[in-house]
């Protein structure tokens, strides 16, 4: 069994009575996995089971040929960045580090070696002595992936890690992941398509916990090829458009609209088809799920 | 030898930001004791008032809180995650306050024998036995409730129960060392246990069943 | 709004806390004794009457004497600090100034208590006494402290008596002195003299007599102290764990942010949680009322009993409700801590062990916790009627003053004004990404 893979079979959650994940089947291998979906479509339950934090209802899940039930062999080899990172508030940035690598299971010397270099790749080094509590979010994002990444891990799984940060933050956190992909698997959770564009080949779209797309992105774009077009109608006209029509962009032109819109056949409105992109895929893609409805 | 290490370094760090807090509210109760009480020259059943009925609230302030941390936003789903089981943790801050509690206690008599009371192993034990009481309750109700508040709220009823209806409460009896009895004690000792075995059984079952 | 915060405490864990302790309080502490209370007294009880409190200089002033005279000998003084036993010593000086004290009420020459005191020191037979209890020398004398008309055998022992030309308030003034040298809280303490020295057991005339008085001054209101009394106890302590639970929740589910951000304004916010948590406190407070109002009734057909109980509840017991919650809500939105809890618990604890000798009639001094643990002392209540009302009003006050200051600082948090190095906002739009 290949090392850097995780196979995941049948997989069943519930909470209660709600099915959160559905029969879900999925091999992800080295290198940035995206995972895309709505909010409450099982990303972060998905994610919850491969870090042992929940437990499956049936279904067969292995890391790197551990199976999940394994907790604590899997905890040695994963690292988890979850949704809403924090911290102890009171501990220095350098002590929250140092503490969770103990929690890692690392030795002093480990700890002593891999702090330095991993506050200097998230660029925390001159925040190492300031407390928890009075860093940024996009510095406690930073130190949630240090820490993720402290014990060398196999597989790197991070959750919406750029949820609420602004664009500069987000492109070098990007960055970072896709720098840490080369040497392990890193599944990445979010609903911002921009996120997955700019660095995955393998995605997954999830939906209500079922499975509607896996494979790589331009595969995704291409299911659209066909489908998206681009319509330039009076102001006015917008909101009509946006009944009748998927719409995935409108951008105000004096006293018009460009509309991007989606539609199986060719729209009754004057509209050019236009290259689709990811955003453009992944609405099509949900669509497609709710029978043409979004 | 490297998971001794682990240990102490889990248990420092522990003390350093978590229990912090929680030893200074201790000191401030000590520092509060002799403003209500008097402790110099009292025979062991007078000695019994402040030890038992104040100094013992120290097993609550310690123990009651060693869920907290993790209570504050959502810590625990980075904790938990690691390789070290987050159950251990909690066990490691909870023998920590159990230490510190006796420790605290000793004290405190050492200062009352300093100051010319008399201070018996009888009254020390006893003390202990009611602070660690006190603090199970506590822990249990903190643990359950996933709150610091309603953790508090359950040992200080039951201590303020203690001044109402006294005797009554028959085994569990706080004060009962005022009454020169110490038949009570070895309940409590073990009512703590019970409950602090509870405690770690519930957190036990719902990591489980997550 | 409030009827959403109203149900979000009703369903929750604090509450029902307090709902259950306030009942289980309620009925084994006061509904379990209120038919006794209501009922007429039978002929030849054989559980007698209860003891009555008689101010009679002819009882206390001797009996008085016997119990500081024998405590003077042992120098074993008991006091009751805080409400806990405790035994003083006193040092030379102070014996020698309670011998002077009981020289001017016998007057026996100091010096001759000073030598019965020496030799009782230096004698085998040394006996520490508790008051009420029996002990019995090696010379076979029996030690008795009495708190009630006893026989003192004082074998070999100096004869004391009362001086004749002594005035009951020159006595009462020495007697407070020794109180003072002892450090307060004895059986000698000018509030305390009756109570310990002045019982007397009831007859079936005296307790019939106490019934009709009670009937005829207003059972409901007799029975509404009581019921005060008792239920103010943990009413007054419990709602600070809601109020911290409250404020505490919104910030463990990170809604700070999210309320932060939304247009409702603070004081809506904050007046309408507040304002939730004492009316569903209240509601239980009233549910006891009306099995109270409705027990009185059919016991005895008061009809002040039917009304009373609620008046009660609004003026003796909400205040307390009023500034538990008040100073739980503020001192955790300026802390986020459970702090309020130590600090409110405290002032409740001081409250209310600072009452112990004094729980049949004590209103006085702006305390906590009024306390009127008993159907009579109606002329206590009536006479510090104006005490209790500004009492209560006190609090009232103080409650609405600190919910305002709630309101302040926690608007100042959400304009991000409030910078209390406990506690800081997070702001996610900060980019401090250095090269």
């Amino acid at each position: 069994m290949n090392c850097n893979t995780i196979v995941i079979e049948d997989l069943d959650k519930f909470y209660g009575k709600k099915q959160a994940i559905n029969q879900l089947t999925l091999t992800i291998s080295q290198g940035m996995f995206g995972l895309l979906g709505r909010n409450g479509a099982g990303k972060t339950t998905l994610m919850k089971v491969l870090a042992t934090l929940l437990s499956k209802q049936s279904g067969t899940v292995s890391v790197c040929g551990i199976p999940v039930d394994n907790a604590k062999e899997i905890r040695r080899i994963i690292g988890y960045l979850p949704q809403e990172f924090s911290m102890y508030p009171s501990m220095q940035v350098e002590e929250a580090l140092d503490y969770l690598g103990v929690l890692s299971g690392l030795d002093k010397a480990q700890r002593k070696a891999a702090i330095p270099d991993l506050l200097e790749k998230v660029n925390l080094k001159p925040q190492r002595k300031k407390k928890v509590r009075s860093l940024s979010g996009g510095m406690m994002r930073r130190l949630g992936i240090a820490q993720a990444l402290l014990h060398d891990p196999k597989v790197l799984i991070v959750d919406e890690p750029t949820a609420g940060l602004d664009p500069e933050e987000r492109i070098r956190f990007r960055n970072l992941l896709c720098e840490v992909a080369e040497e392990r698997i890193v599944i990445l959770s979010t609903h911002i398509v921009g996120d997955i564009e700019a660095t995955c080949e393998q995605i997954a779209i999830l939906d209500e916990g079922n499975l509607l797309y896996n494979g790589t992105v331009m595969d995704l774009i291409m299911q659209a090829e066909g489908k998206v077009y681009s319509a330039t109608v009076p102001l006015n006209l917008a909101a009509q458009v946006k009944k009748e029509y998927m719409v995935t962009g409108i951008s105000p032109q004096g006293k018009k609209s460009v509309i991007r819109l989606i539609s199986e056949s060719t729209p009754d409105i004057a509209a050019i088809p236009i290259e689709p992109n990811v955003e453009d895929a992944y609405m099509y893609c949900l669509s497609q799920n709710n029978g043409g409805a979004w | 030898m490297s998971a001794l290490l682990s240990n102490v370094q889990i248990i420092k760090s522990n003390l350093k930001n978590n229990l912090f807090p929680h030893l200074i509210l201790t000191l401030l109760l000590f520092l509060l004791t002799p403003a209500i009480f008097s402790i110099s020259h009292l025979n062991a059943r007078a000695a019994a008032a402040p030890m038992e009925t104040f100094v013992a609230l120290c097993g609550m302030l310690l123990l009651t809180p060693i869920y907290y941390p993790e209570q504050k936003g959502v810590i625990n789903e980075t904790v938990e995650a690691k390789y070290v089981n987050h159950l251990w943790i909690i066990f490691l801050r909870f023998l920590t306050a159990w230490v510190l509690t006796a420790l605290a206690i000793l004290l405190f008599a050492g200062i009352m024998l300093y100051c010319g009371s008399t201070i018996t192993g009888r009254l020390i034990l006893g003390t202990f036995a009611s602070a660690i009481f006190l603090g199970a309750l506590g822990m249990l109700t903190s643990c359950i409730s996933e709150n610091i508040a309603v953790g508090y709220m359950i040992p200080v009823i039951y201590y303020a129960f203690n001044f109402a209806m006294g005797p009554k409460l028959g085994n569990f009896y706080l004060f009962s060392l005022t009454g020169d009895s110490f038949a009570e004690k070895p309940w409590l000792v073990g009512g703590s246990i019970v409950l602090a075995a509870a405690a770690f059984g519930v957190q036990y079952v719902r990591m489980k069943r997550r | 709004m409030f009827l959403k915060e109203c149900k979000k405490i009703l369903l929750s864990i604090p509450y029902i806390i307090i709902a259950a302790i306030l009942i289980v309080f309620f009925y084994t502490q006061f509904y379990v004794g209120i038919n006794a209370d209501l009922t007429a007294p039978q002929p030849d009880d054989p559980a007698g009457y209860g003891y009555y409190t008689q101010d009679d200089p002819t009882l206390i002033m001797p009996a008085a004497t016997d119990s500081l005279f024998l405590e003077f000998l042992n120098n074993a003084y008991i006091a009751y600090p805080q409400g806990f036993y405790k035994n003083v010593t006193l040092s030379d000086s102070d014996q020698a100034q309670i011998a002077e004290i009981l020289s001017k009420i016998t007057g026996v020459p100091t010096e001759d208590f000073l030598a019965a005191e020496k030799e009782e020191r230096e004698s085998s037979s040394t006996t520490v006494i508790d008051a009420g209890e029996e002990a019995k020398a090696e010379d076979g004398s029996i030690y008795i402290i009495p708190n009630n008309l006893t026989e003192v055998d004082r074998s070999g022992t100096l004869d004391i008596s009362v001086r004749e030309d002594l005035s009951y308030e020159e006595f009462i003034a020495l007697m407070d002195q020794a109180d003072k040298i002892i450090g307060g809280e004895s059986y000698y303490k000018r509030a305390s003299l009756a109570s310990h020295f002045g019982q007397m057991p009831k007859d079936y005339t005296q307790a019939m007599a106490d019934y009709e008085a009670l009937l005829e001054n207003g059972a409901g209101v007799a029975l509404s102290r009581l019921f005060s009394d008792y239920l103010g106890i943990f009413a007054t302590l419990l709602p600070v764990f809601l109020a911290v639970w409250l404020v505490m929740k919104d910030r463990a589910a990170r809604m700070n942010e999210l309320v932060s951000t939304r247009q409702i304004s603070s004081w809506k916010l904050i007046g309408v949680r507040y304002l939730a948590l004492v009316c569903m406190v209240m509601l239980v407070v009233f549910v006891l009322a009306g099995i109270t109002a409705t027990s009185i009734y059919s016991i005895c057909g008061a009809i002040d009993g039917l009304y009373m109980p609620f008046v009660f509840a609004i003026g003796w017991i909400m205040p307390g409700i009023m500034i538990s919650a008040s100073l739980g809500m503020i001192l955790t939105v300026l802390t986020g801590t459970p702090a309020a809890i130590a600090v409110f618990g405290l002032w409740w604890f001081l409250s209310l062990t600072s009452n112990v000798s004094n729980i049949y009639g004590n209103y006085e001094n702006f305390t906590l916790i009024p306390r009127h643990n008993t159907i009579e002392n109606t002329a206590y209540f009536t006479e510090n009627l104006r005490a209790l009302a500004e009492n209560r009003f006190f609090y009232v006050a103080l409650s609405i003053v600190l919910v305002l200051f709630s309101m302040y600082i926690y608007e100042a948090k959400r304009r991000g004004r409030w910078h209390v190095s406990i506690i800081k906002q997070r702001s996610n739009h900060q980019i401090e990404f250095e090269e």
